[in-house]
């Protein structure tokens, strides 16, 4: 009962996070100095702008030499940059990777990766992402750059809210003790904790100074501190917000940008939540239906989802997973809510989409041992974000112009999906959460649709079910150079989830004010 | 009327006591003398230095382990992990890293980094974790560790560190790190030597008739048994003691290990006197004592596969005395126990102990009552308590309606006549004809002779057991496990790692050809080889068939093949929503030349039962006939005795390709090259041969040949195991050694015969090496014999 709450707002606290392999490999610029003789922690005054050496403060990729494949160090920029006297807040630390290519860059300006979440790590999970995050920046023989946004992952301060962790903690505890807790308590808990977390974030920063205005300003500076003239950027999810943030502020600073789904400024994110999820099911079973061995193994698909979702809801069962917060086994409610939410988080990736009948018709037949799996996987993800710097950024720019109202009545379109909307972090306690957490409200530019000429490459998934294609196609219309492509098959990312838009990811990177060779798509299932 | 003045109570206690303080030290003595005692201490304490180097041998040159609770994020975590030096685990709680802490059976370190440590640091203030190792840890160990760490952690961050040791962490009653081995290592000494030592005790009374004499002195069986039970107890501390001074540093409740010891002991012992109050001979111990040793020390292994056997087996087997006897010895070496519960387990022990003590007085009672019995002469003429051993010795006696002694004698006699009349008395000078009939006589008396031989066959019997384990395991596995396959996937496939979450299956991914073939070909059971192409993910969805190419070992058989490839076609095309097509490679694999997995256990069976029939069986040829004062007569004959030791090595070798041919019937589709198979086989059986026969020659009693054999037994054993067992890093000059054994050119040769190609040069460098230790092996028993002669 605590736990399957917990997932959902776990779930739904890492809904913009691109899905799919990621991340960087070789480095870059001056130093040839191996990192071993440089300390990983750095000591002594900042200047900002002024890009800091350090040992790699991440697990490093495979075969990596520090020094010689990546460099990396921390870029000390002002906290706040909106008020008068930016010096006010002080400073803080972005920490930034420089990957080369085998045998250096042979083109002078490379790309910058931008993660989603807001709130996802990017180096932390670096060694698992490198291989796949490299790939289609090195074929253009360009070095990849990777840093963790302000407020995130290995950047100081991480806007993280340990708090969340105990308190699943402690309500596991709880649960063992036999002490019963009701869903709305866990609600009311959740709510609790992370105002707790803010309170104690906000002892030592300014939360309305962790926004996608202020991270648009932080790469235009790294561009500088690193000395490039031109840049690349590569968004997934919330990174093509802050894509287009960089895209509406320094546009000079731009030789391309690729937005892999895309999450425009001018869009509601909680409002149109439920619609989003309930379009990309309604493609899940189309599809299905329209393939005959989906077909002949798992018909009826919607029908059995929803009676179990219902069934489920009305009896939840308790399962033993592997908790992967204290790796060990623990009890775990789950719900008709959970259910969907595990779908939810499956259809983000475009493979795994092919197991979700088997999954709906194993659980409708009471097989359990494969949801297993995935609700401990699910876990496991939900505890890698810095959950304060996403309130920062949503409060700030998404939920200021966000009507509740609007929300409530979308939870009555849907009502089979607002169960797992109501109190999660896409929805209600979102709103309770923002009337607290102090994050400011952005400017009402903030909220409007990004014209630029900087050549931009627009890739959707078919199957997305927080970011669908027609919030590529709305962001292409104001984007003069935008070149908007829907690839079938995939869910959300499809920049590396399939050869097809990686190759023309490529051709895109090399020639950018061309339309790329987009016969592949052809080819897509 | 008959009144009869009873004693008082003191001092018929007084009279008591001394009664059985008599017994008991007499079997202390006799026992120190008896070179049955001797030997069966001698095999169980090794088993000490293996429990406690093992740990040490398999992690000698491998990085130190450092346990990581990160308190704060801080980025030496990362850095830590990238270190080549140290071997990094992170864990989410300080609680758990503790307890994962616990489970080491050699020193490692639990490094907390604080809240803050970065910030710290970095406002250049001081650099300083908290460290922590296990409370047995040694203090030099641990400052050693500490050092190492230290400079590690200052290289990684680019400044000095302090690690700071905070109070010693301690073991929990069910920590499964050394207080598990020491417990096992102490449960192993005391079941073998109370299990094995106290029946010759008694035997060594019922063989001297000194049994009788006890039973019509004033001792009563009470005193009888508490007597031996003493003495038993003497020898069980002797033993536990060596074990508990070697892990002296692990121990926090001594008071509790040693009582428990004692009490485990008592236990052992009293089932070990029953076992010696029901047989009769040493022959039926040996075949019996596998059966009280089995179920008493296979649970204590058992108790710790959770997992892997049902919870409500682990319940029950809780309640087995040995392994309550282990829990109380990891309970004496944790911090804190339940007291409750710790009480519980010593009035089980204690009410098992007594229970089989009063069973026992009862038994000799019982036996005290009944008209005394005279020793057997022979041992085919002894009673047995056990009807179906009776049963089946008659049988086996019935076969020649002789008893085997007077069988052999008889044989010898046979020898002799056809020496001096069936081989006609021209040929007396002995020509090469009569030579091999005269070696031949003796072969086929011996191999008659074996079968009729309880011992013989309690080794035969044993190495079958040995054998159907080594088979039966991987069957009892096979049967519980779904369907496997080895995929080495191209394309990082999403949708494989998917499949792999599923229970109806099992999937293992590889990043290489090689080591998926490796892994199908190592492996008991069969395995499904897949190589799935790089764009898999990609054609998923499609109208068009996937295919894929599969491999499979050569002694896979086609039928559970073809289930094998139906199944994985349709789970596969489930997961793609397609068709999958798997088609089979022309060619089928071979394991590698260099023994793995199951190739590797099977080839240590196979050594360690040829060298078993050889070093354990044939030295009994010659001390049987030695006992039974056949061997003179043999000397005596026209036989020379290098005919008699020819005679005698060829019903050894007789048996050990006997059990070769059954090994090559249980493992004959193994078998790729069976010329080279049966070269080694018959050099394997000469050296083992070999041995024997020296063993036999320098053996003058069953009792000296067990113990000989023994120890050459474990020798030879423990090489072949260090020649095969990967993971243990030996030194170099110990890797080196192994090399040029014979043994190790046995395992070597042996895996060759079972791989797909051969190197030839290695194989007869192995040839050759095995031939040299026969030949050196066979000088040795011709030089003793020579000595013998004069």
């Amino acid at each position: 009962m605590l736990k399957n709450i917990l997932l959902i707002i776990c779930l739904i606290s890492l809904v913009l996070s691109a899905c799919g392999p990621g991340a960087a490999s070789t480095a870059a610029p001056t130093s040839t100095v191996r990192s071993t003789v440089r300390p990983a922690i750095l000591a002594g005054e900042d200047i900002p702008g002024v890009l800091r050496p350090s040992a790699c403060p991440f697990a490093l990729p495979k075969d990596l030499e520090e020094g010689v494949d990546v460099e990396c160090g921390y870029l000390p920029v002002y906290e706040n940059r909106v008020s008068d006297t930016p010096e006010k807040g002080g400073t803080l630390r972005l920490a930034v990777a420089v990957f080369h290519p085998p045998g250096g860059p042979r083109q002078p300006d490379p790309v910058i990766y931008l993660s989603g979440g807001p709130g996802a790590s990017i180096l932390k999970t670096i060694a698992g992402q490198y291989e796949f995050l490299s790939e289609p920046v090195f074929a253009t023989g360009r070095s990849l750059i990777v840093f963790d946004q302000r407020g995130i992952g290995l950047s100081q301060p991480a806007l993280d809210c340990q708090e969340f962790t105990q308190l699943s903690q402690e309500l596991l505890d709880r649960q063992l003790e036999g002490q019963p807790v009701s869903e709305e308590e866990v609600t009311e808990l959740a709510f609790e904790t992370l105002k707790a977390c803010r309170d104690r974030l906000a002892q030592n920063a300014d939360l309305s100074a962790y926004n996608s205005f202020s991270s648009a300003a932080d790469v235009h500076e790294l561009r500088l501190a690193l000395g490039y003239e031109k840049i690349n950027l590569w968004g997934g999810s919330y990174g093509t917000r802050l894509a287009l943030e960089v895209m509406r502020r320094y546009p000079a600073d731009l030789r391309s940008v690729v937005l892999d789904a895309v999450y425009p400024p001018d869009v509601d994110l909680y409002v149109a939540g439920m619609a989003n999820y309930n379009r990309s099911l309604s493609a899940l079973f189309e599809s299905c239906t329209a393939n005959s061995v989906c077909a002949q193994n798992f018909p009826d698909l919607e029908v059995v989802l929803f009676e179990i979702v219902e069934r489920l809801n009305a009896e939840p069962v308790t399962r033993e997973i592997n908790d992967p917060i204290t790796w060990e086994s623990v009890e775990v409610r789950l719900s008709g809510d959970v259910l969907l939410a595990i779908v939810f988080q499956m259809l983000y990736d475009s493979k795994l989409r092919y197991f979700i009948p088997r999954i709906i018709y194993d659980v409708s037949e009471g097989d359990f041992n494969y949801i297993d799996q995935v609700y401990g996987a699910m876990l496991a993800m939900a505890s890698i974000a810095s959950r304060g710097m996403m309130f920062s950024v949503q409060c700030h720019e998404e939920l200021a112009f966000s009507s509740q109202a609007a929300f409530e009545a979308e939870l009555g379109r849907y009502p089979e999906l607002s169960g797992m909307y109501a109190n999660s972090i896409l929805g209600g306690l979102a709103y309770r959460l923002c009337a607290v957490w102090a994050a400011g409200i952005a400017e009402a530019s903030a909220n409007q649709p990004v014209e630029s000429e900087v050549p931009a490459l627009i890739l959707s998934g078919e199957f997305d079910p927080i970011t669908p294609p027609a919030w590529g196609f709305q962001a292409a219309e104001t984007l003069k150079n935008a070149f908007a492509y829907v690839f079938p098959g995939i869910g959300h990312g499809a920049s590396l989830a399939d050869p097809c838009p990686m190759s023309m990811m490529i051709g895109f990177l090399d020639h950018p004010q061309q339309e790329p060779e987009a016969s592949c798509i052809a080819q897509m299932r | 009327m008959n009144t009869q003045i009873k004693p008082p109570l003191s001092s018929r206690l007084r009279r008591n006591a001394r009664i059985i303080w008599a017994i008991a030290w007499k079997d202390i003595v006799e026992a120190l003398k008896n070179k049955n005692t001797l030997a069966v201490l001698l095999t169980a304490l090794p088993m000490i230095f293996v429990y406690y180097y093992l740990p040490i041998l398999g992690t000698r040159g491998e990085p130190p382990f450092v346990r990581v609770y990160d308190a704060g994020n801080s980025v030496l975590v990362a850095r830590l992990e990238n270190s080549e030096v140290l071997d990094v685990r992170t864990y989410p709680s300080e609680e758990i890293m503790k307890r994962a802490l616990t489970k080491a059976d050699i020193p490692e370190l639990g490094l907390v980094i604080p809240q803050g440590f970065d910030q710290a640091v970095s406002t250049g203030g001081e650099a300083q974790l908290q460290g922590y190792v296990l409370n047995w840890v040694r203090p030099e160990d641990a400052q050693e560790l500490l050092s190492l760490i230290e400079d590690e952690v200052a290289f990684q961050l680019g400044q000095p560190v302090a690690i700071v040791l905070q109070e010693r962490v301690y073991l929990a009653p069910d920590s499964t790190g050394v207080s598990t081995s020491a417990g096992i290592s102490l449960v192993y000494v005391v079941t073998m030597v109370g299990l094995l030592l106290i029946p010759h005790l008694i035997l060594e009374e019922k063989k001297t008739r000194t049994m009788d004499m006890l039973m019509v002195s004033p001792a009563n069986p009470n005193n009888l048994v508490a007597g031996k039970a003493i003495a038993g107890l003497f020898y069980c501390l002797l033993g536990a003691s060596i074990a508990l001074v070697f892990y002296r540093w692990l121990y926090i409740h001594w008071w509790l290990a040693v009582l428990s010891t004692v009490l485990g002991a008592l236990f052992v012992i009293s089932i070990g006197l029953l076992l010696g109050s029901l047989i009769e001979s040493r022959e039926q111990l040996t075949m019996i004592a596998w059966i009280f040793i089995l179920p008493l020390f296979l649970p204590v292994f058992l108790i710790l596969m959770r997992g892997l056997i049902p919870d409500t087996v682990i319940n029950v087997l809780r309640f087995v005395p040995t392994v309550v006897y282990l829990n109380l010895l990891r309970a004496s070496a944790a911090a804190a126990f339940s007291a409750s519960t710790v009480l519980l387990q010593l009035a089980w022990l204690v009410a098992w102990a007594v229970g089989v003590m009063l069973l026992v007085g009862w038994l000799v009672r019982r036996q005290d009552r009944q008209p005394a019995r005279s020793v057997p002469a022979t041992y085919m003429e002894e009673t047995s308590s056990f009807p179906l051993l009776e049963a089946a010795t008659r049988w086996l006696a019935s076969l020649t309606k002789r008893s085997p002694r007077t069988a052999m004698v008889a044989e010898a006699a046979v020898v002799e006549s056809e020496m001096f009349v069936g081989g006609g008395g021209d040929d007396l000078p002995a020509g090469n004809r009569d030579a091999w009939r005269i070696i031949w006589a003796i072969a086929s008396k011996d191999i008659l002779a074996t079968l009729k031989s309880k011992l013989a066959l309690s080794i035969m019997m044993g190495t079958a057991i040995l054998l159907l384990s080594n088979k039966a395991l991987p069957l009892l596995l096979r049967s519980r496990n779904a369907p496997a396959a080895i995929v080495y996937d191209q394309g990082r496939s999403t949708i494989l790692r998917g499949l792999a979450a599923s229970d109806d299956l099992r999937l293992g991914i590889t990043d290489s050809l090689e080591e998926m073939q490796k892994t199908v070909t190592s492996s008991p059971e069969i395995f499904l080889g897949l190589v799935v192409p790089e764009d898999f993910d990609q054609q998923a969805g499609s109208a068009q068939v996937i295919e894929l190419e599969a491999f499979v070992v050569h002694w896979a058989d086609p039928e559970t093949v073809s289930q094998r490839v139906a199944f994985f076609e349709e789970q596969l095309g489930q997961s793609t929503w397609g068709q999958v097509h798997i088609q089979l490679a022309e060619q089928s694999l071979y394991p590698p030349a260099k023994p793995e997995g199951q190739s590797a256990m099977s080839m240590l069976s196979f050594s360690i039962i040829l060298f078993t029939m050889g070093i354990a069986l044939v030295p009994l040829l010659f001390v049987e006939e030695r006992q039974a004062h056949t061997l003179d007569m043999l000397l005596v004959s026209p036989a020379r005795i290098s005919e008699v030791v020819i005679g005698k090595a060829l019903a050894g070798a007789f048996y050990c390709l006997l059990a070769a041919v059954v090994l090559f019937l249980f493992n004959a589709y193994l078998i790729v090259h069976w010329g080279l198979a049966l070269l080694t086989v018959v050099l394997g059986a000469a050296l083992a041969v070999a041995i024997g026969l020296l063993v036999g020659i320098i053996s003058d009693s069953p009792t000296t040949a067990s113990m000989w054999g023994g120890l050459i037994l474990l020798l030879v054993v423990a090489l072949t195991v260090m020649a095969i067992l990967p993971g243990i890093n030996w030194l170099p000059a110990v890797d080196n050694l192994l090399d040029y054994l014979p043994t190790s050119a046995l395992v070597e040769m042996l895996g060759y015969s079972l791989a797909g190609e051969i190197p030839l040069l290695q194989v007869w460098t192995n040839a050759a090496a095995l031939l040299v230790g026969v030949l050196i092996v066979l000088g040795l028993v011709g030089w003793r014999l020579r000595l013998a002669d004069r």
